[in-house]
């Protein structure tokens, strides 16, 4: 990165963004073309293709938010503190997207927008949890402070998406159980909607990855042009007493 | 880190007496590599407010949750097992629709619920959601009223089998549909 970047795009993130606009092309047309309504569910089978990759590359991002705060503890890096939040941003929007999607689905399917059940509860609790997160790192205080407090509630919140995963298992929900990611036995997708749910995977992969490296690139920016300021008002304090300092053991007048 | 906010605008701001009196310490710190943020020192307030909301949302959720998430419904057989137990509390029970027992109602619809060999006769008042057919899984929200089930709410529950419509059925539909509606003189009452 130049000292002064007029950009935060690069050769990799270009590569990066027309490969998620690509991928989303490739989406739509198998999202609306290739497959057909579902036998049960008609055309809000549809949903799903965005449903189902957004939660799943969400939780991907929320993981990479602990890793990379679990790194901060160890290192104390900002480099670390700013990947987490960037990670963090990212994980909160696709999971907005999977709740706002999920809802778009359950009406017509189930009759109603939101049901108390234990996937529903337990997805509203991470979605919070990781809203939570992100205020606090704009909270005012001490930054090393709020970094590693950031840290600790960002390990703490990942420690939910097991249990959200899991919850359709564990308990009686009227949400659907599993049917990709440790599918039950009795489980069962059509060949072409379980490709269009991978192309979705993919996409979503693609465009979350170079929204983040962009994120990234913008927080690092910005911790660095605050450090600017305050290494600035240090030197000049600095400079202030700098007389003092190399008049020592004279006696002032 | 020790540096005062005033002093972010330069030495102008600094008089003598607070250079003397506090100098400034500027030994190394550990963690020093994070570089402070200047942003969020205005309305401070503000965010705590936001993040208390937060907290009680979270709060709100897990009351609403809790009590409700782990045992969402009773199936069928759990249910009927249970039936003492539950006695008129609200409860919510999931099963199959049994295929012709679905018999419409002027304000609702009965028909039988069964899951796991046993059956509850379900009486719903209100509407029904799209997807409410026979051999459809349901839950539905209400009491019991002696041994039938009073129902105020059904909801479909989908499971996690997802297929395709053969294309070719959808096709031969629509033309027999098609046919049909001339054969009716294209009034469209064939429906």
């Amino acid at each position: 990165m130049a000292d002064h970047p007029e950009t935060t795009s690069s050769t990799a993130t270009r590569v990066l963004g027309i490969a998620s606009l690509a991928s989303i092309v490739v989406l739509v047309i198998y999202a609306f073309a290739v497959t057909g309504p579902d036998v049960r569910l008609g055309e809000t089978v549809r949903i799903m293709y965005v449903h189902v990759p957004t939660v799943s590359i969400a939780y991907l991002f929320m993981l990479a938010n602990a890793v990379c705060s679990v790194m901060f503890l160890v290192k104390r890096s900002s480099f670390f503190d700013v990947a987490a939040g960037a990670s963090g941003e990212i994980g909160v929007v696709l999971l907005g997207l999977t709740l706002v999607t999920g809802m778009l689905w359950g009406r017509p399917t189930w009759g109603a927008y939101w049901v108390w059940d234990a996937r529903l509860t337990t997805t509203a609790l991470l979605f919070l949890m990781y809203v939570g997160y992100l205020t606090m790192r704009t909270l005012p205080g001490n930054p090393n402070v709020r970094a590693v407090r950031a840290a600790v509630v960002g390990i703490v919140s990942a420690a939910l998406i097991y249990p959200v995963h899991m919850s359709v298992e564990w308990w009686s929900s009227l949400h659907q159980g599993r049917t990709v990611f440790g599918r039950a036995t009795k489980a069962a997708i059509a060949g072409d909607q379980e490709t269009a749910l991978y192309i979705g995977f993919l996409a979503f992969l693609l465009v979350a990855s170079w929204l983040a490296v962009h994120r990234f690139r913008v927080g690092w920016l910005a911790d660095r042009a605050a450090g600017v300021e305050i290494d600035a008002a240090v030197a000049a304090r600095r400079a202030e007493h700098e007389p003092a300092v190399s008049s020592l053991g004279q006696v002032k007048p | 880190m020790a540096v005062d906010a005033s002093g972010l605008d330069g030495p102008a701001l600094d008089d003598d007496e607070s250079a003397d009196a506090a100098p400034l310490d500027l030994t190394p710190q550990p963690g020093r590599d994070v570089a402070p943020r200047a942003r969020s020192t205005r309305a401070p307030w503000l965010k705590v407010a936001l993040l208390a909301a937060v907290v009680v949302a979270i709060g709100v959720v897990l009351a609403n949750g809790l009590g409700n998430a782990t045992t969402f419904f009773y199936n069928v057989d759990e249910a009927v097992e249970k039936r003492s137990e539950i006695g008129d509390r609200r409860v919510r029970v999931q099963g199959n629709v049994i295929k012709g027992s679905i018999d419409q109602r002027d304000n609702g619809v009965a028909f039988t619920l069964s899951y796991n060999g046993s059956s509850v006769d379900i009486d719903h008042r209100g509407d029904t959601p799209d997807l409410f057919g026979p051999e459809i899984p349901v839950v539905v929200e209400g009491r019991f009223v002696g041994d039938r089930f009073r129902s105020e709410k059904i909801l479909v529950k989908h499971d996690e089998n997802y297929d395709e419509d053969n294309p070719d059925r959808i096709r031969d539909a629509e033309r027999d549909a098609e046919r049909n509606s001339k054969a009716a003189g294209g009034t469209g009452t064939g429906r």
